[in-house]
């Protein structure tokens, strides 16, 4: 891990934006890939991720993290949400959300946990449950471009991924 | 943003009940200690532990673990707040308070208006010293009485809890500092340059 440090500069402010649910795919009982159109979406990297948040009739507002699973060449992004049982936001992504629906979202936010096929390969991924998302984003982007670095995933899940998208995008 | 829209069917499941004053906007509380880092836990035996004060390329002081334990002292019970949106209330962290490290080394005043954090693995943040001073930053070595476990940043970690925690930096070697303010290890990924929990400054330009 190394970074150069570098002098402060301020720059723009990231802004709160609307996201639109177009498409929702049932990963498994309990993950749920949500497909947003964000209306000026600035771009990202694969292995970034977005902050959401949620305002409820009364007002009130909360704010969890996403790993984005869409690779930048997608137009609409993906987030891949887990129900998290007790969980204030993850059930009601995963349960009540439709197709129409929308909520607050900013990013592309970190720039440190990221590969592009500019970095080249080979690629050595390893998760477990949802921790896949960010890594998904890396796979499809890699498939995207039909690079041929080697890609090596290891991956642990207590449920079966209903749509095999795991295995689609990882040629 | 011209319209908030509202999550039909959404409605807050907090429990706890915590004071406005309490909380920094965007937190919930958590009574888990979650782990984050950048990169692989290092793992170094105590023997080969030292602690360093720098000022630029300058050594002002160096301690062994021995010669740290050795130090004054001093327990506080304080929230902390990950940028990542949980906050964990009154943990209690004992160590050596940076004022302390100061008068070690036989200085009335910081030498500079700026520190660098450097850590095992090459992980850096940045800290102006102005939120060191006056008991406000310390280099912790217990976590709740007992040695800091190395996945939270033991054997000792910057303490810095007024500020989101990835000030607080694990693994601390050395504080260095710097006539001019320089961006650290998220500083540079686009995390906000100061990073204070109740004005949000999550990311550059909050």
């Amino acid at each position: 891990m190394t970074v150069t440090e570098t002098a402060v500069q301020p720059v723009r402010r990231l802004e709160w934006q609307l996201a639109q649910v177009r498409e929702i795919v049932v990963e498994t009982y309990r993950v749920k890939s949500l497909l947003l159109h964000v209306a000026n979406w600035q771009g990202h990297l694969s292995g970034q991720h977005v902050d959401i948040r949620l305002t409820a009739e009364d007002g009130y507002q909360t704010q969890r993290s996403y790993s984005i699973a869409s690779p930048p060449e997608d137009e609409l992004l993906s987030l891949t949400v887990e129900r998290v049982d007790n969980g204030e936001v993850s059930p009601y992504l995963v349960d009540d959300l439709r197709i129409g629906d929308q909520f607050e979202l900013r990013g592309p936010i970190g720039g440190y946990f990221v590969w592009t096929v500019a970095t080249r390969g080979p690629l050595w991924l390893i998760a477990a449950g949802s921790g896949i998302a960010p890594l998904m984003a890396m796979l499809r982007h890699r498939a995207r471009r039909k690079v041929r670095a080697p890609a090596l995933l290891l991956y642990s899940s207590r449920e079966v991924w209903k749509t095999s998208s795991i295995e689609r995008n990882s040629i | 943003m011209d319209q908030t829209p509202i999550s039909r069917g959404f409605r807050s499941k907090r429990q706890e009940q915590t004071s406005e004053n309490r909380l920094p906007p965007g937190q919930y509380v958590t009574t888990d200690f979650p782990v984050l880092s950048a990169g692989p836990t290092p793992q170094i035996k105590l023997g080969d532990w030292t602690f360093a004060l720098q000022l630029g390329g300058s050594l002002l002081g160096k301690w062994n673990w021995a010669e740290f334990e050795a130090l004054p002292q001093t327990t506080i019970k304080t929230d902390i707040h990950c940028v990542t949106k949980w906050s964990k209330l009154d943990t209690t962290w004992q160590g050596v308070t940076f004022d302390d490290l100061l008068q070690a080394v036989g200085l009335a005043e910081p030498p500079a208006p700026y520190i660098m954090a450097h850590c095992d693995g090459g992980y850096s943040t940045n800290v102006p010293v102005a939120d060191l001073i006056g008991g406000k930053g310390m280099i912790a070595t217990r976590y709740e009485g007992l040695p800091i476990p190395p996945a939270h940043g033991g054997p000792a970690r910057l303490l810095v809890p007024h500020l989101y925690f990835w000030k607080s930096a694990k693994w601390v070697r050395r504080l260095r500092f710097m006539e001019k303010d320089q961006r650290g290890f998220w500083e540079s990924f686009g995390y906000h340059n100061y990073g204070d929990p109740w004005k949000e400054q999550r990311y550059d330009g909050d």
